[in-house]
């Protein structure tokens, strides 16, 4: 995030903000809102959530950021803050997966039919797109949130590793068994095209 | 090469991160099983979705004055 040449990096804009400075504070919040935000969103499913959600990490980055050691691992602590601002919002809500379902469906490897080939607008109706959230809702909370993270936020799985306290390989085989499990739930949902001309 | 084996190794192949002599012992394997190859095929397909579900929001000007308006007063009165 802070990479590009000339551009303050985040550990000088923490280190101002620990000294009460609100002008990297507003800084901090033009790089990471969408991020948290979108983040939020699709771990919550819930527009308004998010944006509480967004603003106590936000708080807490202003409240907290004190107790952060090492300025260069920021944006890993704001994504943990994040992540366990989202969790807690699931427990209060009790929005809990379906563990049983997803389980089920992840032993069943067995591809037969090939629906990649289908057109366009059926991989991405909006009833496709329904499918494949509520799969993703179906999955367990810590397959869900590397997949979210992974698959739908674009994060790298080192990022991902850090911000969860996970090791890379533990990160990628959640990962992997989350997709198959996607993957067969989209199957199934699919299928009733099988034998149509594409 | 099995098919568990080879379905182990999808991740690190479509992340183009496998070691070449593994690589081509998947390939080898993908030419010969149909399953395998229907598999990575949907595989692939439902990584390419999931990064569509849904367009990713811009956090509103709304939003961040609201923002704004708490983390002044948080600020100002730690």
């Amino acid at each position: 995030m802070d990479k590009q040449p000339g551009k303050i990096k985040d550990a000088v804009l923490v280190e101002r903000i620990k000294q009460g400075d609100m002008d990297a504070m507003e800084e901090i919040v033009r790089r990471y809102s969408d991020r948290v935000y979108n983040l939020a969103f699709h771990l919550t499913r819930d527009a308004s959530f998010a944006e509480e959600i967004m603003q106590n990490v936000f708080l807490t980055v202003v409240s907290k950021v004190s107790t952060l050691t090492n300025n260069a691992y920021f944006s890993t602590w704001l994504y943990r803050v994040a992540l366990n601002a989202s969790y807690g919002f699931l427990r209060k809500e009790k929005k809990h997966s379906n563990p049983n379902f997803a389980e089920n469906i992840e032993m069943d490897e067995i591809a037969t039919y090939d629906w990649s080939t289908l057109p366009g607008n059926i991989l991405l109706s909006d009833e496709s797109r329904g499918i494949l959230k509520d799969a993703i809702d179906s999955l367990p909370e810590s397959m869900r949130t590397v997949v979210i993270m992974k698959d739908v936020e674009g994060m790298k799985n080192e990022e991902i590793a850090q911000s969860m306290g996970l090791s890379v390989p533990a990160v990628k085989s959640r990962l992997h068994r989350g997709r198959l499990v996607l993957r067969g739930l989209l199957s199934e949902y699919f299928s009733r095209y099988e034998g149509q001309p594409a | 090469m099995n098919c568990k084996r080879a379905i182990d190794l999808f991740d690190d192949y479509v992340e183009g991160t496998l070691p070449e002599n593994i690589r081509e012992e998947l390939d080898y394997h993908l030419a010969a099983c149909s399953q395998c190859r229907t598999l990575l095929n949907t595989y692939t397909l439902t990584i390419r979705l999931s990064a569509r579900i849904e367009k990713n929001a811009c956090v509103s000007q709304g939003m961040l004055k609201r923002l704004h308006i708490l983390l002044c007063e948080r600020m100002n009165n730690p």
